[in-house]
């Protein structure tokens, strides 16, 4: 049967819904919400069949209430021509799919794809498809020549040598567990060189995958001073932190890149999302079978995010209207997108994120998480 | 022994260890007799699966086997992170077809055999993974300072070098500690972080800090491919800071044991003179290798704990 809900920010719309499957109590409690965006899609095509289909992408998206999907350029072969871009479907049903180009030809951080012809031929910004860039020289010149086509740059802030070291979070457990450590100072580094290189350069930057404290205060000083800087974090870093990886089991689903951080990180992404300074992606990477089974230093790093991510954020902000914001709101803004699809959400519901087996299980596997996603649809 | 695997020493509860520990004494027994045999895992099959390089470990735990008159069957396999090759759960689906009670493994990677450990139903020893532990070391080493104090309980033991990255440091420091022992450590500070302070041990700044107090000093192996890095300029600065020489030792407690996993580097961590001299335990801890190797195939392939199986 129609049922009219509320809609978040106002007005009422209507959904079909079937009673017998949803108790009074949970009907009452729906509400529509803007569709959610993750700015750090990584998808599994072209060139990696067994790690997702289009259709295996879109039914997760339409499953967690996801409706833009800006997609990296990290792909095979990557996405660094307009030819590209040109040729990515972009519309699928309630899904929006938004092509990023590749900074760099092959994001080998080298030579400049040709940015101009790439945004003209559908991108939506431009990125370093998560990828470490070791030359600053590059990366400034990089800056400068994009300002002036006025689209954000998604940078994901390193250092490359440093980032190229360990599998975790760099701290006393690393210690305890005999695994190498990745240094927050990795990521320290690469912030404070994004933001001079902003300065310099007055480019519009968004730092992807911030994971440190001190890399929030940075952000939060260049954002006060006038910088076009914005910034996200993975959702699933709201719930897990690196104590998580702590079970005895060294299993490779908490195998991130970069690394689950401390408790001091985890609780101040929570408060950097609250204020504002920092957005919210889902940060999907999705992972073959093959790619998972293995050592924990082995597998490749990464988790499918868009079933889990909504919940994972409510869960960790307690407020659906901060959601809301940091996750279908901001990511509008920086890349410039209108609403065009809505999720009916229950935001008091609880779900154990349950095995999708014989998929590699989502990071959150396990966790009871609060927020339910019923329906999507497009305006 | 109730457990099926033994992947580290981290969280082992004591009365486990004082079990491991009885039982090889006992263990010891088998190979002071003229015929070093006995006939306790006779028809069980044992195999040593060895990613890295390895001697010493490996004819240890064979020699262990053997005298508890188990087959045993080795497989070597050489790879490196850059080599694509044979995932290692493929290599254990083709090892487990075998119908094998126990793995010995070694591996690069912390934590490979607890991925093994709890997909497979035979049992896993843990011969070293990665930088985390080398728990059957460990145990041999705690049972050589035993036989020289009686217990472990209030001792002082010091632990000098590469402590970051020595899976033989962490299993010690995880076994002494539970057994009511005091871990001091020292090394350059590439190799002895601060982070270290997430295990249960005091980081002092010299050797000389450490080796003042202790009642065992053990020696961490220098691994040659390190030097000249980043992590340490070269062997000779390396001993003159970091080394044991007499002249240090000289400043340490008269019964003092020196210790080493092995194998050694004569004239950078170790002096020859302190090597061979008489603190020295390192060919007592070799002995105990098997005697320790043989207690825990013997608890976790099934035989009843104490020993009294073995004759």
């Amino acid at each position: 049967m129609r049922v009219d809900f509320p809609v978040w920010g106002g007005g009422r719309r209507a959904a079909e819904v079937s009673l017998s499957l949803l108790d009074a109590a949970t009907v009452s409690r729906l509400i529509w919400v803007p569709s959610f965006v993750d700015l750090c899609c990584d998808p599994g095509f072209p060139g990696f069949p067994s790690r997702e289909t289009p259709e295996s992408l879109v039914a997760a998206a339409r499953a967690g209430g996801f409706g833009e999907l800006v997609v990296s350029p990290r792909v095979d072969p990557v996405a660094d021509t307009p030819e590209h871009i040109a040729r990515m479907e972009r519309s699928h049903v309630g899904v929006r799919l938004h092509p990023t180009g590749a900074l760099t030809i092959g994001l080998r951080g080298e030579e400049l794809a040709e940015v101009g012809l790439i945004l003209r031929a559908g991108a939506v910004a431009l990125s370093d498809g998560g990828v470490a860039h070791p030359d600053s020289l590059v990366l400034r010149n990089a800056l400068e020549y994009t300002r002036e086509f006025g689209v954000p740059v998604l940078l994901r802030p390193c250092d490359a040598a440093l980032d190229a070291v360990g599998v975790v979070h760099d701290s006393p457990l690393a210690a305890r567990l005999g695994l190498r450590g990745n240094p927050a100072a990795t990521e320290e580094i690469g912030v404070a060189r994004v933001i001079a290189l902003c300065r310099a350069t007055g480019a519009k930057v968004h730092l992807t995958h911030v994971g440190v404290a001190r890399s929030i205060e940075a952000i939060a000083a260049a954002q006060r001073e006038g910088l076009p800087l914005t910034a996200s974090t993975p959702a699933r870093n709201l719930v897990l932190d690196e104590a998580s990886i702590d079970d005895g089991r060294y299993d490779a689903r908490f195998r991130l890149h970069p690394p689950l951080r401390g408790a001091i990180d985890r609780e101040a992404l929570v408060a950097g999302v609250r204020s504002g300074v920092l957005c919210l992606s889902a940060d999907h990477q999705p992972r073959a079978l093959e790619e998972r089974d293995h050592e924990f230093e082995r597998a490749i790093p990464g988790s499918p995010a868009p079933r889990t991510a909504f919940a994972a954020a409510l869960t960790a902000l307690g407020d659906l209207d901060t959601v809301v914001r940091a996750f279908a709101l901001a990511p509008r803004e920086v890349v410039g997108l209108d609403v065009s699809s809505w999720a009916l959400i229950d935001p008091i519901g609880e779900r154990v994120v349950a095995a999708e087996r014989p998929l590699p299980t989502d990071a959150l596997e396990g966790l009871r998480l609060r927020g339910v996603v019923y329906d999507h649809v497009c305006s | 022994m109730t457990r099926k695997d033994l992947l580290g020493l981290r969280g082992m509860p004591r009365t486990e260890i004082e079990n491991i520990l009885s039982t090889a004494a006992s263990m010891r027994e088998v190979g002071r007799r003229k015929i070093k045999k006995v006939p306790t895992l006779r028809g069980r099959l044992v195999v040593t699966l060895f990613f890295e390089n390895s001697t010493r470990t490996r004819t240890s735990f064979e020699l262990a086997a053997k005298r508890l008159s188990a087959d045993t069957l080795s497989f070597s396999v050489s790879t490196s992170s850059t080599t694509k090759g044979e995932s290692l759960m493929d290599t254990a689906r083709n090892i487990h077809a075998m119908s094998p009670d126990a793995i010995i493994m070694r591996h690069a990677c912390a934590g490979a055999p607890h991925l093994l450990g709890r997909s497979f139903p035979f049992s896993v020893i843990n011969a070293g993974d990665g930088i985390n532990e080398h728990p059957s070391q460990a145990l041999l080493d705690m049972l050589t300072m035993q036989d020289h104090w009686g217990s472990l309980e209030g001792r002082t033991v010091a632990i000098v070098g590469d402590v970051q990255h020595s899976r033989v440091a962490r299993s010690n420091i995880y076994g002494l500690t539970t057994m009511g022992a005091r871990v001091l450590v020292a090394g350059p500070g590439t190799m002895c972080r601060r982070e270290l302070a997430g295990l249960p041990v005091e980081r002092r700044h010299t050797i000389d800090d450490v080796v003042a107090e202790a009642d065992a000093v053990m020696m961490l192996r220098i691994q040659r491919e390190r030097l000249g890095k980043a992590l340490l300029p070269s062997a000779r600065e390396y001993a003159a800071f970091y080394g044991l020489d007499l002249a240090r030792l000289q400043r340490a407690r008269p019964e003092v044991l020196v210790m080493h996993p092995g194998p050694i580097n004569r004239g950078v961590e170790i002096g020859a003179d302190v090597a061979d001299g008489e603190r020295s335990v390192i060919l007592d801890q070799v002995t105990n290798g098997i005697a320790v190797r043989m207690a825990l195939l013997f608890l976790l392939l099934g035989g009843r704990e104490g020993g009294e199986d073995a004759g």
